[in-house]
Protein backbone atom coordinates (compact mmCIF):
# COMPACT_ATOMS: atom_id res chain seq x y z
CA UNK A 1 0.00 0.00 0.00
CA UNK A 2 3.02 2.09 0.28
CA UNK A 3 3.71 2.21 -3.03
CA UNK A 4 0.17 3.15 -3.94
CA UNK A 5 -0.11 6.13 -0.97
CA UNK A 6 2.98 7.49 -2.75
CA UNK A 7 1.81 7.31 -6.14
CA UNK A 8 -1.74 9.12 -4.95
CA UNK A 9 0.60 11.70 -3.54
CA UNK A 10 2.73 12.36 -6.61
CA UNK A 11 -0.45 12.22 -8.42
CA UNK A 12 -2.32 14.85 -6.36
CA UNK A 13 0.83 16.97 -6.78
CA UNK A 14 2.28 16.47 -9.83
CA UNK A 15 -0.33 15.22 -12.10
CA UNK A 16 -3.23 17.04 -11.57
CA UNK A 17 -1.89 20.53 -11.69
CA UNK A 18 0.17 19.89 -15.23
CA UNK A 19 -3.08 18.18 -16.85
CA UNK A 20 -4.66 21.31 -15.66
CA UNK A 21 -2.24 23.31 -17.35
CA UNK A 22 -3.12 21.02 -19.88
CA UNK A 23 -6.41 21.50 -19.78
CA UNK A 24 -6.47 25.30 -19.30
CA UNK A 25 -3.62 26.39 -21.25
CA UNK A 26 -5.31 28.36 -24.42
CA UNK A 27 -3.42 27.51 -27.59
CA UNK A 28 -4.30 23.44 -26.32
CA UNK A 29 -7.70 24.00 -25.51
CA UNK A 30 -8.33 25.82 -28.75
CA UNK A 31 -6.84 23.03 -31.14
CA UNK A 32 -8.71 20.52 -28.94
CA UNK A 33 -12.39 21.99 -28.85
CA UNK A 34 -11.59 23.17 -32.41
CA UNK A 35 -11.81 19.10 -33.38
CA UNK A 36 -14.62 18.54 -30.90
CA UNK A 37 -16.71 20.81 -32.90
CA UNK A 38 -15.73 19.68 -36.21
CA UNK A 39 -16.64 16.30 -35.04
CA UNK A 40 -19.91 15.76 -36.31
CA UNK A 41 -19.30 17.15 -39.55
CA UNK A 42 -16.90 14.33 -40.24
CA UNK A 43 -18.65 12.23 -38.68
CA UNK A 44 -21.77 12.93 -41.01
CA UNK A 45 -19.31 11.99 -43.97
CA UNK A 46 -18.16 8.90 -42.53
CA UNK A 47 -21.33 7.96 -42.21
CA UNK A 48 -22.43 8.90 -45.61
CA UNK A 49 -19.54 6.75 -46.83
CA UNK A 50 -20.76 3.55 -44.37
CA UNK A 51 -24.23 4.32 -46.12
CA UNK A 52 -22.81 4.30 -49.61
CA UNK A 53 -20.74 1.17 -49.28
CA UNK A 54 -22.46 -0.45 -47.13
CA UNK A 55 -26.23 -0.20 -48.26
CA UNK A 56 -26.51 1.41 -51.51
CA UNK A 57 -23.40 -0.42 -53.06
CA UNK A 58 -24.68 -4.15 -54.25
CA UNK A 59 -22.01 -6.21 -52.43
CA UNK A 60 -22.66 -3.83 -49.06
CA UNK A 61 -22.68 -5.82 -46.19
CA UNK A 62 -25.87 -4.01 -44.91
CA UNK A 63 -27.51 -4.69 -48.95
CA UNK A 64 -26.78 -8.55 -48.94
CA UNK A 65 -28.65 -8.98 -45.38
CA UNK A 66 -31.49 -7.62 -46.90
CA UNK A 67 -31.78 -7.91 -50.15
CA UNK A 68 -32.13 -4.39 -51.07
CA UNK A 69 -30.90 -5.02 -54.80
CA UNK A 70 -33.20 -7.13 -55.34
CA UNK A 71 -36.21 -4.99 -53.43
CA UNK A 72 -34.48 -1.26 -55.78
CA UNK A 73 -32.21 -2.64 -58.36
CA UNK A 74 -31.28 0.96 -59.37
CA UNK A 75 -30.09 1.47 -56.06
CA UNK A 76 -26.38 2.01 -56.50
CA UNK A 77 -27.50 5.14 -58.48
CA UNK A 78 -28.38 6.74 -55.31
CA UNK A 79 -24.26 7.29 -54.57
CA UNK A 80 -23.93 9.94 -56.39
CA UNK A 81 -26.24 11.93 -54.69
CA UNK A 82 -25.13 11.28 -51.27
CA UNK A 83 -20.89 11.06 -52.29
CA UNK A 84 -20.49 15.27 -52.21
CA UNK A 85 -21.30 15.08 -47.96
CA UNK A 86 -17.89 14.44 -48.32
CA UNK A 87 -16.89 17.10 -50.31
CA UNK A 88 -18.48 19.34 -47.35
CA UNK A 89 -17.23 17.67 -44.72
CA UNK A 90 -13.85 15.70 -44.33
CA UNK A 91 -12.46 17.05 -47.70
CA UNK A 92 -12.77 20.19 -46.28
CA UNK A 93 -11.92 19.90 -42.58
CA UNK A 94 -8.90 22.36 -42.95
CA UNK A 95 -10.95 25.06 -43.25
CA UNK A 96 -13.03 24.38 -40.38
CA UNK A 97 -10.52 23.89 -38.00
CA UNK A 98 -8.89 27.39 -39.01
CA UNK A 99 -12.23 29.26 -38.81
CA UNK A 100 -12.74 27.54 -35.25
CA UNK A 101 -9.57 27.52 -33.72
CA UNK A 102 -9.13 31.65 -34.19
CA UNK A 103 -12.48 31.94 -32.91
CA UNK A 104 -11.47 29.95 -30.11
CA UNK A 105 -8.47 31.67 -29.36
CA UNK A 106 -10.41 34.92 -29.20
CA UNK A 107 -13.14 33.46 -27.04
CA UNK A 108 -10.60 33.01 -24.42
CA UNK A 109 -9.18 36.44 -25.14
CA UNK A 110 -11.97 37.61 -24.85
CA UNK A 111 -11.96 39.58 -28.67
CA UNK A 112 -14.54 39.27 -31.50
CA UNK A 113 -14.93 35.40 -32.19
CA UNK A 114 -16.24 35.70 -35.14
CA UNK A 115 -14.40 38.15 -36.92
CA UNK A 116 -10.88 36.42 -35.38
CA UNK A 117 -12.48 33.25 -37.17
CA UNK A 118 -13.30 35.04 -40.70
CA UNK A 119 -9.92 36.24 -40.52
CA UNK A 120 -8.12 33.08 -39.67
CA UNK A 121 -10.12 31.53 -43.19
CA UNK A 122 -9.07 34.53 -45.06
CA UNK A 123 -5.19 34.11 -44.06
CA UNK A 124 -5.07 30.54 -44.61
CA UNK A 125 -6.22 31.32 -48.65
CA UNK A 126 -3.95 34.43 -48.63
CA UNK A 127 -0.96 31.88 -47.67
CA UNK A 128 -2.41 28.80 -50.24
CA UNK A 129 -1.20 27.89 -53.41
CA UNK A 130 -2.32 30.44 -56.14
CA UNK A 131 -4.79 29.53 -58.80
CA UNK A 132 -3.55 27.98 -61.81
CA UNK A 133 -5.06 29.19 -64.91
CA UNK A 134 -6.58 26.11 -67.23
CA UNK A 135 -8.28 27.40 -70.99
CA UNK A 136 -9.10 30.59 -69.18
CA UNK A 137 -10.54 28.98 -66.05
CA UNK A 138 -8.67 29.52 -62.49
CA UNK A 139 -8.50 26.51 -60.48
CA UNK A 140 -7.36 26.07 -56.75
CA UNK A 141 -6.38 22.96 -55.71
CA UNK A 142 -8.12 20.67 -52.94
CA UNK A 143 -5.05 19.15 -51.86
CA UNK A 144 -4.66 21.29 -48.90
CA UNK A 145 -8.16 22.03 -47.61
CA UNK A 146 -8.65 18.56 -46.18
CA UNK A 147 -6.26 16.11 -43.99
CA UNK A 148 -3.21 17.69 -45.53
CA UNK A 149 -3.65 21.13 -44.91
CA UNK A 150 -4.22 20.46 -41.37
CA UNK A 151 -1.17 21.60 -39.05
CA UNK A 152 -1.29 24.71 -41.85
CA UNK A 153 -4.95 25.15 -40.55
CA UNK A 154 -4.00 24.80 -36.47
CA UNK A 155 -0.83 27.30 -36.90
CA UNK A 156 -2.59 30.01 -38.88
CA UNK A 157 -5.57 29.83 -36.70
CA UNK A 158 -3.35 30.32 -33.87
CA UNK A 159 -1.51 32.88 -34.88
CA UNK A 160 -4.21 34.63 -36.22
CA UNK A 161 -6.15 34.22 -32.98
CA UNK A 162 -3.14 35.87 -30.47
CA UNK A 163 -2.46 38.71 -33.24
CA UNK A 164 -6.07 39.16 -34.06
CA UNK A 165 -6.98 39.57 -30.44
CA UNK A 166 -4.15 41.79 -29.17
CA UNK A 167 -4.55 44.23 -32.15
CA UNK A 168 -8.22 44.56 -31.77
CA UNK A 169 -7.37 45.52 -28.13
CA UNK A 170 -5.66 48.69 -29.36
CA UNK A 171 -7.61 51.71 -28.96
CA UNK A 172 -5.56 53.05 -31.54
CA UNK A 173 -6.78 50.71 -34.24
CA UNK A 174 -9.97 50.54 -33.39
CA UNK A 175 -12.69 52.77 -35.39
CA UNK A 176 -15.69 53.79 -33.35
CA UNK A 177 -18.72 54.04 -35.39
CA UNK A 178 -21.46 56.81 -33.71
CA UNK A 179 -24.19 55.21 -31.76
CA UNK A 180 -26.70 55.65 -34.84
CA UNK A 181 -24.93 53.25 -36.67
CA UNK A 182 -26.37 49.39 -37.10
CA UNK A 183 -24.19 47.36 -34.72
CA UNK A 184 -23.07 44.93 -37.44
CA UNK A 185 -21.35 47.79 -39.07
CA UNK A 186 -19.88 49.43 -36.45
CA UNK A 187 -18.79 45.93 -35.15
CA UNK A 188 -16.71 44.77 -38.13
CA UNK A 189 -15.33 48.69 -38.78
CA UNK A 190 -14.02 48.21 -35.09
CA UNK A 191 -11.44 45.55 -35.98
CA UNK A 192 -11.12 47.18 -39.32
CA UNK A 193 -7.38 48.18 -39.00
CA UNK A 194 -6.32 45.17 -37.51
CA UNK A 195 -7.78 42.78 -40.19
CA UNK A 196 -6.18 44.54 -42.61
CA UNK A 197 -2.41 44.28 -40.72
CA UNK A 198 -2.93 41.11 -40.25
CA UNK A 199 -3.83 39.61 -43.98
CA UNK A 200 -0.76 42.03 -45.57
CA UNK A 201 1.40 41.13 -42.89
CA UNK A 202 0.55 37.21 -43.73
CA UNK A 203 0.75 38.44 -47.47
CA UNK A 204 4.43 39.10 -46.97
CA UNK A 205 5.39 36.19 -45.22
CA UNK A 206 4.15 34.15 -47.70
CA UNK A 207 5.88 35.88 -50.42
CA UNK A 208 9.08 35.83 -48.11
CA UNK A 209 8.77 32.17 -47.41
CA UNK A 210 7.43 31.24 -51.19
CA UNK A 211 11.11 32.43 -52.54
CA UNK A 212 13.09 30.45 -49.94
CA UNK A 213 11.31 27.29 -50.31
CA UNK A 214 9.54 27.13 -53.69
CA UNK A 215 7.04 24.35 -52.73
CA UNK A 216 5.33 27.14 -50.47
CA UNK A 217 4.10 27.45 -46.73
CA UNK A 218 1.90 24.35 -47.23
CA UNK A 219 4.87 21.98 -48.24
CA UNK A 220 6.85 23.06 -45.95
CA UNK A 221 4.92 22.46 -42.90
CA UNK A 222 3.46 19.62 -44.26
CA UNK A 223 6.91 18.08 -44.54
CA UNK A 224 8.55 19.25 -41.60
CA UNK A 225 6.08 18.95 -38.91
CA UNK A 226 3.25 17.28 -40.19
CA UNK A 227 4.57 14.13 -41.70
CA UNK A 228 7.16 12.87 -39.06
CA UNK A 229 4.11 13.75 -36.03
CA UNK A 230 2.23 11.31 -38.15
CA UNK A 231 4.98 9.08 -38.55
CA UNK A 232 5.18 9.36 -35.04
CA UNK A 233 1.36 8.97 -34.37
CA UNK A 234 0.66 5.85 -36.65
CA UNK A 235 2.50 3.19 -34.58
CA UNK A 236 1.80 0.84 -32.46
CA UNK A 237 4.16 1.73 -29.72
CA UNK A 238 2.70 5.68 -29.60
CA UNK A 239 -0.82 3.93 -29.63
CA UNK A 240 -0.71 1.83 -26.08
CA UNK A 241 1.91 4.78 -24.57
CA UNK A 242 -0.93 7.24 -25.47
CA UNK A 243 -4.00 4.61 -24.08
CA UNK A 244 -2.03 4.20 -20.80
CA UNK A 245 -1.02 7.27 -20.16
CA UNK A 246 -4.97 8.21 -20.67
CA UNK A 247 -6.38 5.25 -18.41
CA UNK A 248 -3.75 6.14 -15.18
CA UNK A 249 -4.97 9.63 -15.44
CA UNK A 250 -8.59 8.43 -15.60
CA UNK A 251 -7.73 5.94 -12.77
CA UNK A 252 -6.39 8.79 -10.16
CA UNK A 253 -9.21 10.90 -10.97
CA UNK A 254 -7.97 13.08 -13.86
CA UNK A 255 -9.96 13.21 -16.95
CA UNK A 256 -7.61 11.23 -19.32
CA UNK A 257 -9.08 11.54 -23.04
CA UNK A 258 -9.85 15.14 -22.57
CA UNK A 259 -6.36 15.25 -21.15
CA UNK A 260 -4.29 14.25 -24.11
CA UNK A 261 -7.05 15.32 -27.32
CA UNK A 262 -4.81 18.23 -28.73
CA UNK A 263 -2.41 15.38 -28.59
CA UNK A 264 -4.29 12.80 -29.88
CA UNK A 265 -5.51 14.65 -32.65
CA UNK A 266 -2.92 16.14 -33.96
CA UNK A 267 -0.96 13.00 -34.34
CA UNK A 268 -3.67 10.61 -35.52
CA UNK A 269 -6.69 13.70 -37.44
CA UNK A 270 -4.73 13.00 -40.77
CA UNK A 271 -4.15 9.52 -41.04
CA UNK A 272 -8.09 9.48 -40.21
CA UNK A 273 -9.06 11.05 -42.73
CA UNK A 274 -7.00 9.66 -45.76
CA UNK A 275 -8.48 6.31 -44.21
CA UNK A 276 -12.09 7.40 -45.17
CA UNK A 277 -10.77 9.00 -48.19
CA UNK A 278 -9.36 5.63 -49.65
CA UNK A 279 -12.79 4.22 -48.23
CA UNK A 280 -14.47 6.42 -50.54
CA UNK A 281 -12.46 5.94 -53.51
CA UNK A 282 -12.39 2.54 -53.34
CA UNK A 283 -15.29 1.25 -51.71
CA UNK A 284 -13.56 -0.83 -49.20
CA UNK A 285 -11.01 -1.00 -45.95
CA UNK A 286 -8.96 -3.11 -46.99
CA UNK A 287 -5.78 -1.66 -47.79
CA UNK A 288 -6.52 1.75 -45.99
CA UNK A 289 -3.04 3.16 -45.92
CA UNK A 290 -2.86 3.66 -42.15
CA UNK A 291 -3.21 0.50 -40.28
CA UNK A 292 -2.46 2.28 -36.82
CA UNK A 293 -4.85 4.91 -35.65
CA UNK A 294 -6.89 5.61 -32.45
CA UNK A 295 -9.70 4.52 -33.91
CA UNK A 296 -8.12 1.05 -32.92
CA UNK A 297 -8.24 1.99 -29.46
CA UNK A 298 -12.36 2.53 -29.62
CA UNK A 299 -12.98 -0.35 -31.68
CA UNK A 300 -11.05 -3.38 -29.86
CA UNK A 301 -10.17 -1.34 -25.95
CA UNK A 302 -13.10 0.61 -25.03
CA UNK A 303 -15.90 -1.85 -24.31
CA UNK A 304 -17.95 -0.12 -21.69
CA UNK A 305 -16.11 3.21 -21.69
CA UNK A 306 -11.99 3.70 -20.51
CA UNK A 307 -10.56 0.55 -18.76
CA UNK A 308 -12.89 -1.52 -20.99
CA UNK A 309 -14.87 -2.36 -18.00
CA UNK A 310 -17.82 -4.32 -19.60
CA UNK A 311 -14.97 -7.11 -19.40
CA UNK A 312 -14.94 -6.09 -14.93
CA UNK A 313 -18.54 -6.00 -15.03
CA UNK A 314 -18.59 -9.36 -16.95
CA UNK A 315 -16.46 -10.76 -14.27
CA UNK A 316 -18.28 -9.19 -11.06
CA UNK A 317 -21.13 -11.48 -12.44
CA UNK A 318 -19.01 -14.39 -12.58
CA UNK A 319 -16.99 -14.43 -9.90
CA UNK A 320 -17.83 -11.60 -7.20
CA UNK A 321 -19.61 -12.43 -3.80
CA UNK A 322 -19.83 -9.59 -2.50
CA UNK A 323 -23.90 -7.67 -3.12
CA UNK A 324 -22.47 -4.35 -3.06
CA UNK A 325 -20.19 -5.11 -6.22
CA UNK A 326 -23.62 -6.97 -7.36
CA UNK A 327 -25.68 -4.38 -6.97
CA UNK A 328 -23.04 -1.97 -8.72
CA UNK A 329 -22.77 -4.53 -11.88
CA UNK A 330 -26.56 -4.64 -12.68
CA UNK A 331 -26.62 -0.36 -12.13
CA UNK A 332 -23.58 -0.28 -14.35
CA UNK A 333 -24.57 -2.47 -17.45
CA UNK A 334 -27.11 -1.15 -19.37
CA UNK A 335 -25.04 2.66 -19.46
CA UNK A 336 -22.37 0.28 -19.82
CA UNK A 337 -23.44 -1.08 -22.75
CA UNK A 338 -23.00 2.14 -24.58
CA UNK A 339 -19.72 3.09 -23.25
CA UNK A 340 -20.56 5.16 -19.90
CA UNK A 341 -18.81 3.90 -17.06
CA UNK A 342 -19.19 6.48 -14.45
CA UNK A 343 -21.21 4.31 -11.98
CA UNK A 344 -19.03 1.62 -12.37
CA UNK A 345 -15.91 4.26 -11.78
CA UNK A 346 -17.09 5.64 -8.97
CA UNK A 347 -19.27 2.87 -7.67
CA UNK A 348 -16.91 0.35 -6.74
CA UNK A 349 -15.15 2.31 -7.48
CA UNK A 350 -12.33 1.81 -9.58
CA UNK A 351 -10.66 5.04 -9.22
CA UNK A 352 -7.68 5.36 -6.55
CA UNK A 353 -8.41 1.27 -6.38
CA UNK A 354 -4.68 -0.22 -6.00
CA UNK A 355 -5.94 -3.33 -7.33
CA UNK A 356 -8.13 -2.77 -10.01
CA UNK A 357 -5.95 0.12 -11.59
CA UNK A 358 -3.90 -2.63 -12.67
CA UNK A 359 -6.17 -4.30 -14.90
CA UNK A 360 -7.80 -0.56 -16.31
CA UNK A 361 -4.39 -0.12 -17.84
CA UNK A 362 -3.09 -3.29 -19.23
CA UNK A 363 -6.59 -4.84 -20.52
CA UNK A 364 -6.81 -1.72 -23.03
CA UNK A 365 -3.28 -2.10 -23.88
CA UNK A 366 -3.57 -6.04 -24.70
CA UNK A 367 -6.54 -5.88 -26.62
CA UNK A 368 -5.13 -2.87 -28.70
CA UNK A 369 -2.48 -4.97 -29.31
CA UNK A 370 -4.75 -7.54 -30.22
CA UNK A 371 -6.28 -5.67 -33.07
CA UNK A 372 -2.94 -4.81 -34.30
CA UNK A 373 -1.97 -7.48 -34.98
CA UNK A 374 -5.26 -9.00 -36.51
CA UNK A 375 -4.65 -5.83 -39.14
CA UNK A 376 -1.36 -6.21 -39.78
CA UNK A 377 -1.23 -9.55 -40.20
CA UNK A 378 -4.29 -9.13 -42.75
CA UNK A 379 -6.84 -10.84 -40.95
CA UNK A 380 -9.07 -7.70 -40.88
CA UNK A 381 -8.67 -4.34 -42.65
CA UNK A 382 -7.94 -0.96 -40.75
CA UNK A 383 -11.10 0.85 -38.83
CA UNK A 384 -11.63 2.95 -41.62
CA UNK A 385 -14.60 4.34 -40.45
CA UNK A 386 -15.58 6.81 -37.91
CA UNK A 387 -17.99 5.65 -35.40
CA UNK A 388 -19.82 7.12 -32.36
CA UNK A 389 -18.12 6.42 -29.10
CA UNK A 390 -21.33 5.20 -28.07
CA UNK A 391 -21.22 2.64 -30.23
CA UNK A 392 -21.97 -1.21 -28.10
CA UNK A 393 -18.08 -1.93 -28.33
CA UNK A 394 -18.21 -4.89 -30.98
CA UNK A 395 -20.20 -3.28 -33.21
CA UNK A 396 -17.69 -0.39 -34.02
CA UNK A 397 -15.20 -2.44 -35.28
CA UNK A 398 -17.98 -4.36 -37.47
CA UNK A 399 -18.99 -0.78 -38.62
CA UNK A 400 -15.73 0.47 -38.23
CA UNK A 401 -14.01 -2.06 -40.89
CA UNK A 402 -16.88 -1.43 -43.06
CA UNK A 403 -19.18 -5.18 -42.24
CA UNK A 404 -16.12 -7.45 -41.46
CA UNK A 405 -17.83 -10.53 -39.25
CA UNK A 406 -14.15 -11.55 -38.25
CA UNK A 407 -13.43 -7.87 -36.46
CA UNK A 408 -16.67 -8.27 -34.92
CA UNK A 409 -16.05 -12.18 -33.58
CA UNK A 410 -12.15 -10.43 -32.99
CA UNK A 411 -14.12 -7.84 -30.31
CA UNK A 412 -15.91 -10.35 -28.51
CA UNK A 413 -12.29 -11.93 -28.27
CA UNK A 414 -11.11 -8.97 -26.77
CA UNK A 415 -14.06 -8.65 -24.70
CA UNK A 416 -13.54 -12.46 -23.60
CA UNK A 417 -10.13 -11.83 -22.94
CA UNK A 418 -9.88 -8.21 -20.83
CA UNK A 419 -12.74 -10.80 -18.73
CA UNK A 420 -10.15 -13.10 -18.04
CA UNK A 421 -7.74 -10.92 -17.32
CA UNK A 422 -10.08 -8.66 -14.56
CA UNK A 423 -11.27 -12.15 -13.20
CA UNK A 424 -8.44 -12.76 -10.74
CA UNK A 425 -8.36 -8.71 -9.85
CA UNK A 426 -12.18 -8.99 -8.87
CA UNK A 427 -11.50 -11.98 -6.66
CA UNK A 428 -8.70 -10.18 -4.58
CA UNK A 429 -10.64 -6.74 -5.04
CA UNK A 430 -13.95 -8.86 -2.91
CA UNK A 431 -11.66 -9.66 -0.46
CA UNK A 432 -10.18 -6.20 0.27
CA UNK A 433 -10.91 -4.06 3.04
CA UNK A 434 -13.94 -2.25 2.22
CA UNK A 435 -12.51 0.93 4.75
CA UNK A 436 -9.71 1.41 2.30
CA UNK A 437 -11.63 4.09 1.04
CA UNK A 438 -12.27 5.80 4.78
CA UNK A 439 -16.02 5.02 4.58
CA UNK A 440 -17.68 6.75 7.59
CA UNK A 441 -21.01 5.57 9.63
CA UNK A 442 -21.38 9.38 11.34
CA UNK A 443 -22.23 12.34 9.56
CA UNK A 444 -19.34 14.82 11.16
CA UNK A 445 -16.30 16.44 9.19
CA UNK A 446 -13.35 13.79 8.77
CA UNK A 447 -10.61 13.86 6.36
CA UNK A 448 -9.60 11.00 4.72
CA UNK B 1 -33.21 30.02 0.70
CA UNK B 2 -32.87 26.77 -0.16
CA UNK B 3 -30.61 24.09 1.55
CA UNK B 4 -29.25 21.18 -0.92
CA UNK B 5 -26.60 18.36 -0.22
CA UNK B 6 -24.83 17.32 -3.27
CA UNK B 7 -22.87 14.58 -3.89
CA UNK B 8 -19.16 15.08 -5.66
CA UNK B 9 -17.46 11.95 -6.53
CA UNK B 10 -13.93 12.30 -7.65
CA UNK B 11 -10.65 11.29 -7.17
CA UNK B 12 -9.04 13.95 -6.10
CA UNK B 13 -11.14 15.45 -3.65
CA UNK B 14 -8.74 17.03 -1.65
CA UNK B 15 -9.20 19.76 -4.67
CA UNK B 16 -12.88 19.60 -4.42
CA UNK B 17 -12.63 20.36 -1.24
CA UNK B 18 -10.57 23.26 -0.92
CA UNK B 19 -12.64 24.47 -3.86
CA UNK B 20 -16.02 24.21 -2.16
CA UNK B 21 -14.91 25.02 1.60
CA UNK B 22 -16.61 28.08 2.94
CA UNK B 23 -17.50 28.68 -1.53
CA UNK B 24 -19.52 31.66 -1.47
CA UNK B 25 -20.59 33.83 -4.77
CA UNK B 26 -24.01 35.29 -6.04
CA UNK B 27 -25.36 31.77 -6.46
CA UNK B 28 -24.45 29.87 -4.11
CA UNK B 29 -22.80 29.42 -0.71
CA UNK B 30 -21.38 25.76 0.38
CA UNK B 31 -19.81 24.00 3.09
CA UNK B 32 -18.32 20.45 3.38
CA UNK B 33 -20.61 18.44 5.19
CA UNK B 34 -19.14 14.90 5.34
CA UNK B 35 -15.91 13.63 3.26
CA UNK B 36 -14.09 10.35 2.24
CA UNK B 37 -10.89 9.77 -0.22
CA UNK B 38 -13.49 10.16 -3.22
CA UNK B 39 -16.59 11.49 -1.91
CA UNK B 40 -17.65 14.84 -1.01
CA UNK B 41 -20.96 16.08 0.46
CA UNK B 42 -21.81 19.77 0.09
CA UNK B 43 -24.37 21.59 1.98
CA UNK B 44 -25.58 24.39 -0.73
CA UNK B 45 -27.68 27.49 0.80
CA UNK B 46 -29.01 28.96 -2.53
CA UNK B 47 -31.95 30.78 -4.21
CA UNK B 48 -31.87 28.14 -7.21
CA UNK B 49 -34.06 25.33 -7.77
CA UNK B 50 -32.59 22.13 -7.29
CA UNK B 51 -31.59 21.58 -11.35
CA UNK B 52 -29.92 25.01 -11.57
CA UNK B 53 -28.71 24.48 -8.43
CA UNK B 54 -26.85 21.25 -9.68
CA UNK B 55 -25.93 22.73 -12.86
CA UNK B 56 -24.17 25.42 -11.47
CA UNK B 57 -22.30 23.46 -8.99
CA UNK B 58 -20.89 21.88 -11.80
CA UNK B 59 -20.20 24.35 -13.92
CA UNK B 60 -18.35 26.58 -11.77
CA UNK B 61 -16.17 23.51 -10.62
CA UNK B 62 -15.62 22.64 -14.18
CA UNK B 63 -14.31 25.94 -15.24
CA UNK B 64 -11.91 26.17 -11.69
CA UNK B 65 -8.28 26.12 -12.30
CA UNK B 66 -8.15 22.52 -11.53
CA UNK B 67 -11.69 21.37 -11.71
CA UNK B 68 -11.35 21.69 -15.48
CA UNK B 69 -8.98 18.65 -15.19
CA UNK B 70 -10.75 16.58 -13.41
CA UNK B 71 -13.11 13.57 -14.25
CA UNK B 72 -16.68 13.98 -11.59
CA UNK B 73 -19.73 13.26 -10.85
CA UNK B 74 -22.20 15.16 -9.36
CA UNK B 75 -25.84 14.32 -7.86
CA UNK B 76 -28.11 16.06 -5.73
CA UNK B 77 -28.58 13.71 -2.27
CA UNK B 78 -32.08 13.43 -0.89
CA UNK B 79 -32.00 14.39 2.71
Amino acid sequence: MGFMAAFEKFAEKTLVPVAAKLNSQRHIVAIRDAFILSFPITLAGSLIVLLNFAVLAPDGFIAKILFLHKLFPNLADLQSVFSPVLNGSVNILSMFIVFLVARNMAISLKADELLSGLTGLSVFFIIYPPYTNVDGANFLTTQWVGAQGLFVALIVGLLVGELFSKLSKSKRLQINMPDSVPPAVSRSFKVLFPIIIITVLFAIVNALINAIYPDGLHGFIYAAIQTPLKSLGTNIVSLVILAIVSNLLWVFGIHGPNTIAAIREAMFAEANLENLNFVAEHGTAWGAPYPVTWAINDAFANYGGSGMTLGLLIAIFIVAKRQDYRDIGKLSIAPGIFNINEPVIFGLPVVLNPILIVPFILVPAINIIIGYVAIVSGLIPPIAYSVPWTTPGPLIAFLGTGGNYIALLLGFVCLAVSTLVYLPFVIAANKANAVAYGEQKSDSDVSA
Amino acid sequence: MNHYTIQFLCGQINYVRAFFENYQDDYISTRIKAINKIKANLIVDTTLSPDLALCYVEKVFQQSKYGCALHFNVSMKSD
